[in-house]
């Protein structure tokens, strides 16, 4: 038994080493073409518009858009070209800052990041700042919803093109709330004006049977992901802004901060909000995909995405309270183009071409909800309530431009967490947050 | 005295019963939710056995995941390179820690040690920045190197311990028989502490094909990328999973893993077997 | 025998030949990394707003102990350590002597015991955390519908408690299998005619254990104490995947917050200081249990010899 045990092994081990021998064969010639290109990539003016053209883009954008479509027809446009993609997870931030800081890139294109990630990358000077020049005919940019744009700017200049985006908002399910009574005669979801109705109305939507939550009122996204942008966008709702009077610094000590903060407490200590999306911050969209939630404050896409489980126009978007009139929170998913890159020019024209094309949105808008940055592609949607979502998110406004943004947001999804959860007094979160604030770079950081 | 190992046997057969079922229910509720179908997944109502058994989530990974031949090749050979180097240094290395003597040997083990007291995490950059320098980014061996690094450590530890548990009286006696330091330890010594080099090819095939953290930094494109990092690409945005896909992928990935235990597994059982034996 | 100072050069010649080819490449490979971050620890470097790192001396080590999140940190990893490592231990000890007994059906126990070792936990995390649900996770409804305890059902991830508890569990169902495995290669190591010549001897099956066993043992508790102590203080995707650290801080453990440092703040300086410290923390611990688990070796092998 021995004996055949280690043919077997030495015959796994020799097939092995020839498949890797191939493998270790195929590694050397790409890299080092970009080691190369990275040297060239001062003459853009030189550039020819020919080549390959390396697209990184986040798994899964490439599972809701039609990549591959946008590939054919640009190759077809510039004859000469060939369109690589390469997937990368969600978090790529730091294999791009390392790969750029050596002066190389696999890619000239990296669509995915959001605004933090532009800060960092600008504040070492890796990518490229498109200039007006870039912004003319249906790409002008009053032709963007202002908050996309300005995600992506950073003191002045424009480093990431708003590629999809994101608004806050609250996604319904329509049948579970005419059950709750809380639809008007036409079946049309009631929009609550404030945090204490919206209280009211968690509570009338809540079933309880036997001890057991079988039906949860609302949901509020409150993992890692998520935490902040829930704080901000509900204290927009309420006070038209979410900074203290300097107009800078995120409010955290306010009446209305205060009243949020308890607003949340309440609801999760009388069983009317889970705190499961703490832990997993999907819980709150996988349970209203189980029809187990009426209300879910999360990214508006979700009540398109939630359609396929739930009963096609079953669901509706109703405002978080006070961001119809004060405008919601956005965040986007942008494309930013390395300096290192020798194909900048051709990087822009697919930026140009492709990706802001408007069937390649509108086919991702209708089926799943992904928000293109241009204001054009909303005309003859197939929900109904796009309207009201882009209504708010014309006036919507963003996180604002810290350095030491990543340290407050988790700060914010630490402090609120103990608060909600009742482990931490609220004026001890407020008190606690206010100080952390302090401590931290409100700059942009980019003093250079 | 029969009856009495008759009634042990039988408590010991049904504790480790309920154990070993306890240990894997995760994995049959995994299994059994690959074949569900995603309205079942989410249904109210949790049910244990599909209704319905679907294929259709396995479908999906192996295409949407594209790649999904070149990840597993990769894994393939990133672990056994792996694995391979490591038996060879740490047997070496646990040998000569074990049984010679050499001016600052403790300092040497030590410093060997030191690497496993730190989180790998802080390694990752400075690994990058020299592999990048080496183009290395991308490859095979930018992935083969730190892992044989990060793997030695408690392989050369493992191996020490069995080496000292080989009396020293069997090299002697052998070196008195006139073989050298190289057939001591290559006929002698190795064949004794086959349990450690199986726990070596286990310990250290199961740290490397499940990796994630180096495998996502050190590579960029389907060429080197293995299959951890490959499965994160079934995730949705928000990172988030679809729960069929996920167990689905899951129970895909657990197929190698058994057969490398399984077979080792055996290996090891005759190596123990012939140990006990012989003692 | 051990007296350096007597070897000559000749005769320590065998023993570099073995070592250093494995030596000198780790030595090498890592040598850059292990000093760049030890001299990182010692500054300020935010690895995308600082042109280079500024030295600062052992202010990222002070600042540590001022820094509240690192406080729950450490305090965390030290319950975990504490609950883990002797709960790690002793089950897979107390399994390991069940399945040595080579009952009917060992094999396949000790293949179900050992496959949690073999999954990346990146992927059973997940199915954990959905296992786990408050709501709709099986756990729950299997203790709800099945047993009929509303009493017993938790909220095991969302409550502070109740996740650390989760986390050890799920860690000691993860790693007992790796122990149960060298467990077992210690107790085939224990000749069989000591055993023998015990029973012989009237020594009853508690007198076996406890004298003869459990004393033989002493290198596998080294190995598993170590590998325990590194699986307990560097305890990193349990509370990553499952919880996130969460609630607030109640699951925060060094290593996520060493990881946050670095990949999120890319505050390389500080992240390298909380490594360092895990590092001597881990360090000091193994020495503290080869010395319990210290000695003795001659003794034992000359009785098996």
């Amino acid at each position: 038994m021995k004996k055949g045990f280690k043919k077997g092994l030495a015959l796994t081990l020799a097939s092995v080493m020839l498949l890797s021998t191939t493998a270790c064969g195929g590694s050397s010639t790409p890299s080092s073409s970009a080691a190369q290109g990275g040297s060239t990539s001062s003459g853009a003016a030189s550039e020819e518009l020919t080549g390959e053209l390396r697209v990184t883009t986040q798994a899964w954008m490439m599972g809701k858009y039609d990549f591959e479509g946008i590939k054919a027809d640009f190759e077809k446009k510039h004859p000469g070209v060939t369109v690589v993609y390469n997937k990368v997870d969600n978090a790529d931030v730091t294999t791009n800052m390392l790969q750029w800081s050596q002066g190389k890139t696999n890619c000239d294109i990296a669509i995915g990041g959001s605004r933090e990630h532009a800060v960092q990358y600008a504040a070492k000077d890796y990518i490229i700042d498109f200039g007006d020049d870039f912004f003319t005919g249906d790409i002008a940019k009053d032709k963007f919803f202002p908050a996309f744009l300005e995600l992506g700017n950073v003191e002045g200049k424009q480093y990431m093109i708003p590629i999809t985006g994101e608004v806050m908002f609250i996604v319904a399910n329509k049948e579970l709330m005419k059950k709750a009574g809380l639809t008007d005669a036409n079946g049309k979801v009631e929009t609550p004006k404030t945090w204490d109705e919206l209280y009211e109305y968690a509570k009338k939507a809540t079933v309880v049977e036997n001890g057991k939550t079988v039906q949860t009122g609302l949901s509020i996204d409150w993992g890692t992901n998520f935490m902040t942008y829930s704080y901000l966008s509900a204290l927009q709702g309420i006070k038209g802004n979410f900074y203290e009077s300097d107009g800078k610094t995120i409010d955290f000590t306010s009446p209305e901060s205060k009243g949020l903060l308890t607003s949340w407490t309440k609801l999760v200590k009388d069983g009317y909000t889970p705190t499961d999306t703490f832990a997993d911050m999907d819980a709150g969209r996988t349970n209203f995909k189980a029809g187990k939630v009426a209300m879910l404050m999360t990214a508006a896409s979700r009540w398109i995405e939630c359609q396929e489980n739930v009963g096609k126009d079953n669901t509706t978007v109703i405002p978080v309270p006070g961001t119809d009139t004060h405008g919601s929170l956005v965040y986007i998913h942008g494309a930013v183009i390395p300096k290192a890159s020798p194909k900048i020019e051709l990087a822009k024209l697919f930026i140009k071409e492709e990706l802001l094309k408007t069937e390649f949105h509108v086919q991702a808008l209708n089926k799943y909800g992904k928000m293109s940055p241009l204001l054009a592609h909303y005309q003859g949607l197939e929900n109904a309530d796009w309207p009201t979502v882009v209504e708010a998110t014309k006036s919507a406004v963003t996180t604002p431009l810290y350095k030491d943004f990543s340290k407050l947001d988790t700060g914010i999804q630490v402090e609120l967490q103990k608060c909600i959860k009742g482990d931490q007094s609220v004026e001890d979160t407020q008190s606690n947050l206010k100080k952390l604030i302090g401590t931290l770079d409100l700059t942009t950081g980019l003093n250079h | 005295m029969k009856e009495k190992n008759l009634a042990l046997n039988f408590i010991l057969f049904i504790l480790l019963l309920v154990t070993a079922f306890v240990f894997i229910v995760p994995f049959l509720w995994t299994f059994l939710t690959s074949l569900k179908t995603n309205d079942e997944i989410y249904a109210s109502a949790l049910t244990i056995l599909p209704t319905k058994i679907t294929f259709e989530h396995y479908v999906k990974v192996i295409t949407q995941m594209g790649d999904f031949l070149k990840y597993f090749r990769n894994s393939v050979v990133v672990s056994l390179w792996s694995v391979l180097a490591t038996v060879v240094f740490s047997a070496s290395m646990g040998y000569a820690f074990s049984k010679m003597d050499f001016k600052f040997k403790n300092i040497y083990l030590g410093f060997v040690l030191f690497i496993l007291t730190l989180p790998y995490v802080i390694y990752l950059i400075p690994i990058y920045i020299m592999e990048s320098k080496m183009d290395l980014i991308d490859t095979a061996w930018g992935l083969i190197l730190p892992y044989i690094a990060t793997n030695l450590p408690m392989s050369v530890f493992i191996m020490r311990g069995q080496f000292n548990n080989v009396p020293n009286t069997l090299g002697e006696a052998a070196t008195i028989d006139g073989c050298n330091n190289w057939q001591v330890f290559s006929k002698i010594m190795l064949p004794v502490v086959k349990p450690g080099i199986a726990t070596v090819i286990i310990f250290t095939f199961i740290n490397v094909w499940g990796e994630f953290t180096y495998g996502r930094t050190l590579t960029a494109t389907a060429k080197a990328q293995t299959l951890p990092v490959g499965i994160t690409f079934l995730r949705d945005e928000a990172a988030s999973w679809q729960y069929g896909t996920l167990t689905a992928t899951i129970i895909l990935s657990l197929i190698p893993l058994l057969i490398i235990f399984l077979s080792m597994q055996k290996y090891f059982i005759s190596g123990i077997m012939e140990g006990a034996l012989k003692g | 025998m051990k007296n350096k100072l007597s070897l000559s050069l000749k005769k320590q010649v065998p023993g570099y030949a073995f070592m250093l080819p494995g030596f000198l490449f780790v030595a090498l490979y890592m040598g850059y990394p292990l000093f760049r971050s030890l001299y990182l620890s010692f500054t300020q470097y935010n690895f995308s707003f600082d042109p280079q790192p500024i030295f600062i001396g052992f202010n990222n080590y002070i600042k540590m102990f001022s820094d509240s999140y690192f406080m729950d940190a450490l305090r965390n990893t030290v319950v975990f350590t504490i609950a883990f490592l002797p709960g790690v231990m002793i089950i897979s000890l107390i399994l390991a002597m069940m399945l040595d007994k080579g009952v009917r059906g060992s094999g396949f126990f000790r293949t179900c015991i050992f496959l949690p070792v073999v999954v990346p936990l990146s992927l059973t995390g997940i199915i954990f955390q959905w296992i786990l649900n408050e709501q709709y996770g099986l756990l729950n409804w299997f203790l709800v519908d099945v047993l009929h305890q509303s009493a017993w059902a938790q909220n095991w991830l969302g409550d502070g408690n109740w996740a650390m508890v989760s986390i050890i569990v799920v860690s000691l169902w993860k790693n007992i299998g790796m122990l149960v495995i060298l467990f077992m290669a210690g107790l085939q190591a224990i000749s069989n005619d000591i055993m023998e010549a015990a029973r012989v001897d009237g020594a009853n099956a508690y007198q076996r254990i406890v004298h003869i066993t459990l004393p033989n043992l002493k290198e596998s508790y080294v190995i598993c104490g170590i590998w325990a102590i590194i699986q307990a203080v560097k305890v990193f995707e349990q509370p990553f995947i499952m919880t996130q650290g969460g609630p607030g801080t109640a699951t925060l453990v060094l290593y996520q917050y060493t990881w946050i440092n670095a990949f999120k703040y890319f505050e390389m300086g500080y992240a390298s200081s909380i490594a360092y410290f895990m590092g001597v923390v881990i360090l000091v611990l193994s020495v503290f249990n080869m010395f319990l688990n210290r000695g003795d070796d001659a003794k034992i092998k000359k009785v098996k010899v």
